[in-house]
């Protein structure tokens, strides 16, 4: 019932439900609002034009428009009302109890739903009118039969959801009759998506009435009804052509209001539970110590990743992004500053929250749509990417700037094949012919350990296992041969062996080819094996940046010392370790000094009171802390 | 994909076969005795009770239903009580008409409501706010009431196309072009517009997945992102909508018909049912079913075409 509430705090749906309900009061009350007779014929005043004595006009026999409006509103309204209600009471219990119950109970009445989709609606209508008469009541009774299935469907599918739900079990469990659980637990959960179909297919409902007394076989005359009306106008179109509006005009008002109050209700809800449910599963980081076979490739490759020496390929300063929230912008990533030297492997850690993704795909230009620079420059190779127009942004993607995202399932387009997708491609870099394309796309594919290239080049990306996928990702990415790539989270979607696997070949494809790599984790074990350089992030900020040895070595921030302060034992690559309680403030919950002050065991009151900068620990090592001279004291962190 | 059509087929048969039964004892059982609609009031007792036996109106419910069930499956859907012509004749005449307007109006559907889809969720802001609001706009205007103002407008006022009636697209092209394009205009509208709403939605939701940033990271033009791998995304989504809106304007065109007075299916249904014509009724249930079914697999195969999971399912 809260999504109601969300939902009428919008004006759109707020305005159709307050029209709704004026138009059915209006209707109600016509007797003792409605300034004529609907019935009475006045021949003296026929066809007249809107009037101060009749708003609305009158029709052929001098009947007054508004008035019949409004005492044809009880058909035009009612009658829809009564064939919603009917398709709700047959299709909600029905969809309850299939969905519930399942087994033969939900073949049978998915069957007949089957049989009942299956019929053509207007000519049994039209039949049910020829046999038993002109009666709106029945026929919108058959009417609502008819839509039951919309209902049935539904529920029943809402009701399989919920059970699978852990309240319902535990219902069960403690031996509730299933009568109850349906009518306590399940049916409460339904009211919101029963009520945006009841408005929805109130809208189809309302045009069919008014199409059956259009064509006559509504209520017989005088009797008015909105569809009645407008036949009555289709025959004076010649003399007054006015009257085909007022009738016509409120059908489709009504039917707008409906619509707009159920799509209203239908994106609270469904907004509410994305909130609720969908949320990006949350990365603790994980740790390796500085001991095991990853971190001695650091001490031997750190050195060589030099920092600085003026060459650099990516220079970004001061980059700040927001995301759009309704109309209000809130800042996601503050005045990041990055450096990546030719050939150089830079890790950006991170908990899910820290921004990490973020900053990455701001550097390729690639921020979803609600997402903006808010400033700062990212120069690549002497280009300033941030200003470069899109046309020419693209140019550089692929050829130059090369991505790889995180799960490999996901990440290739499942309607093309290996083959047609990464010839495209190939192409597109090096304008070849389809023969030479084919060509270079096998070469690829055996290139980043594909046995087999031809037979996988058939596939479609949901044919092949995660690791094959990865590696074909993997050929798009290297496919422009590209003096940068951009790994967003390249291993964690994969199991523990593919993992080293995928890896080993970014290691390999890095070092034959020469690539700087900026490597977006959560996990400092794939740090110390990979890289040259991290970049602790937290909550939007760079907090500390070094070289990995030196990070692993002496940390220099309270958040990457408790990291790295785990258990030793238990780190490893790939293994994920809470290694502080809480998780990181959401982007509109930071504060203004320290933005780690609330999970802090460092902290003191002057944490809090103003932003803290990044400073030069030792050349190379910078931290954003305060309490540097504590931490290095060993002061228990 | 042969499997699918095969099954798709044969479980539409015992559905259409239920319906049929169903629609024939609620006509038997419910619909009064025949003779008087087919001899006229003025008819003798005599006369009548000849006539039933004829019909076979006095055996047991049962033999006459199986006699029926056996004749549609030959084709023969009795007579007219009314003009006393053959059903099957009757609805072959009318058909081409209903088809007619109805397969224009998807077409124009499919034409004008995917690009416009895409226009609004590719562009964004104002387009997309403008786009959006006219299709719950027309999404609510009855058909018929459509019709009627586009036929004042349009044919009485401005005289640029005929007010009613039809020629075949054989005898003449043009005409048939004039005869038809206000109730294509007046069917289609509605079908734009849920195909306009249906074709952005998937569109925004293609456009946040990973692999559209695989292709974009990738170089690929946009133009290709947005015309190959996305509208090909999209396309199972756009040919089952599609095939549900053209199930919907079969029973829509049955007010439009009336209107521009198009001798189609729609009309022959309303007056049988006005003159409790029930063989023709009855004979427009089997059409209309059997059409549902084609479109149907139309869609199936469509999705199929367009997307290999489908396919290789
Ligand atoms: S500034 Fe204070 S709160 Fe922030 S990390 Fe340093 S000690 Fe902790």
């Amino acid at each position: 019932m809260n999504s109601v509430r969300t939902a009428l705090s919008r004006p759109v749906t707020l305005v159709s439900v307050v029209f709704i309900v004026l138009i059915f009061c209006a209707c109600l009350a016509a007797p003792l609002i409605a300034p004529y007779s609907p019935i009475d014929p006045d021949p003296r005043n026929a066809l007249q034009l809107p009037s101060g004595a009749h708003w609305l006009g009158t029709d052929v026999l001098g009947r007054d428009i508004l008035t019949r409006l409004l005492y044809g509103g009880r058909i035009g309204l009612f009658g829809p009302v009564w064939a919603v209600s009917v398709a709700a009471l047959i299709g909600v219990p029905a969809g309850l109890i299939a969905g519930y119950r399942q087994g033969w109970v939900d073949s049978l009445a998915s069957r007949t739903m089957d049989i009942l989709l299956a019929v053509p609606g207007i000519i049994i209508l039209l039949t049910v009118v020829s046999i038993f008469g002109r009666n709106t009541w029945l026929t919108m009774s058959v009417l609502g039969v008819l839509m039951s299935p919309n209902f049935m469907l539904l529920v029943r599918g809402e009701t399989i959801a919920l059970s699978r739900e852990l309240f319902v079990d535990a219902a069960r469990a403690s031996g509730s009759r299933g009568s109850r659980i349906m009518l306590r637990q399940l049916l409460p959960n339904l009211v919101s998506p029963i009520i945006v179909q009841y408005s929805l297919a109130f809208a189809i409902a309302l045009l069919i009435g008014a199409g059956l007394g259009f064509l006559g076989l509504s209520e017989p005359p005088p009797t008015p009804s909105w569809g009645g009306m407008i036949q009555e106008a289709a025959q004076e179109y010649g003399r007054a052509p006015w009257l085909i509006f007022p009738s016509g005009g409120i059908i489709t008002l009504v039917a707008v209001a409906f619509n707009l109050a159920g799509a209203g209700l239908r994106d609270a809800s469904t907004e509410r539970g994305v909130s609720r449910t969908i949320r990006a599963p949350k990365q603790a980081l994980a740790v390796a110590d500085g001991t095991t076979g990853g971190a001695e490739d650091v001490s031997t490759e750190a050195t060589t990743g030099a920092t600085g020496d003026g060459a650099e390929l990516l220079t970004v300063r001061g980059l700040s992004v927001g995301f759009a929230t309704g109309s209000a912008i809130t800042e996601v990533i503050s005045r990041v500053d990055l450096t990546i030297s030719p050939g150089e492997k830079v890790a950006l850690v991170g908990e899910s929250g820290s921004g990490k993704s973020v900053t990455a795909l701001a550097i390729l230009g690639l921020l979803p749509g609600s997402g903006s620079l808010l400033g700062g420059s990212v120069r690549f190779d002497g280009m300033e990417l941030t200003t470069l127009p899109e046309r020419q942004q693209a140019r550089l993607r692929g050829k130059r700037i090369a991505f790889i995202s995180q799960d490999p399932m996901l990440a290739l387009d499942p309607c093309f094949t290996v083959m047609s997708q990464l010839s495209e491609i190939v192409r597109g870099h090096h304008g070849l012919g389809a023969a030479a394309a084919r060509r270079r796309v096998l070469e690829l594919l055996a290139a980043v350990g594909l046995p087999n290239p031809e037979a996988i080049a058939r596939q479609f990306p949901f044919q092949l296992s995660g690791g094959m996928a990865q590696r074909v990702a993997i050929a798009i990415a290297i496919s422009g041969d590209p003096d940068f790539l951009i790994a967003d989270e390249p291993t964690t979607a994969l199991d523990v062996t593919t993992q080293a696997e995928i890896l080993d070949l970014l290691r390999d494809l890095a070092a034959s080819r020469g690539l700087a790599v900026l490597l977006v984790t959560h996990d400092f074990g794939v740090v110390a094996d990979f890289c040259d350089r991290a970049v602790v992030m937290y909550a939007g900020q760079i907090v500390e940046t070094g070289t990995v040895e030196e990070i692993f070595a002496d940390p220099s921030h309270p958040y990457t010392a408790i990291l790295l302060q785990a258990d030793p034992h238990r780190a490893e690559v790939g293994k994920e370790l809470p290694a502080l309680p809480g998780q990181v403030p959401l982007p509109r919950d930071w504060p203004q000094g320290c933005r780690l002050a609330e999970r802090c065991p460092l902290a003191t009151a002057a944490c809090a009171e103003q932003p803290v900068e990044l400073i030069e620990v030792v050349p190379g090592h910078r931290s954003r802390c305060i309490r540097l001279a504590a931490l290095k004291a060993g002061q228990h962190v | 994909m042969l499997r699918i059509v095969l099954r798709r087929l044969l479980q539409s048969i015992p559905i259409g076969l239920i319906v049929l039964v169903g629609t024939f004892i609620l006509i038997r059982v419910g619909g009064g005795d025949p003779t008087a609609t087919i001899l006229g009031i003025s008819a003798t007792a005599e006369q009548r009770a000849e006539l039933r036996e004829t019909l076979g109106l006095n055996d047991p419910l049962f033999t006459q239903l199986l006699r029926y069930v056996g004749e549609v499956f030959t084709g023969d859907f009795g007579d007219s009580y009314v003009s006393k012509r053959p059903v099957v004749a009757v609805l072959l005449q009318a058909l081409p008409v209903t088809l007619s307007v109805t397969l224009l109006a998807v077409t124009v559907a499919f034409i004008v409501g995917i690009p416009l889809g895409i226009l609004a969720a590719r562009r964004g802001g104002v387009t997309d706010r403008v786009i959006q609001s006219s299709t719950v706009l027309f999404m609510a205007i009855p058909g018929f009431w459509l019709a009627l103002m586009l036929m004042v407008g349009f044919a009485v006022r401005l005289r640029w196309f005929p007010t009613s009636g039809y020629v075949a697209f054989e005898r003449d092209a043009l005409g048939w072009i004039q005869h038809v394009t206000l109730p294509v205009v007046a069917l289609c509208s509605a079908a734009v517009a849920a195909l306009c709403l249906q074709t952005r939605a998937r569109f925004v939701d293609i456009f946040d997945q990973d692999f559209i940033r695989t292709l974009r990271a990738a170089g690929v033009p946009t133009r290709s992102i947005v015309f190959r791998h996305a509208l090909k995304n999209a396309g199972g989504t756009i040919v089952t909508v599609g095939g549900l809106q053209f199930i919907g304007l079969l029973g829509g065109v049955m007010f439009v018909e009336q209107v521009f007075a198009l001798p189609g299916i729609g009309r022959i249904a309303v007056q049988a049912a006005t003159q409790h014509d029930f063989p023709i009724l009855q004979g427009i249930v089997v059409v209309l079913m059997v059409l549902v079914v084609i479109t149907n697999l139309v869609v199936e195969i469509a999705r199929a075409a367009v997307n290999p999971k489908v396919r290789l399912a």
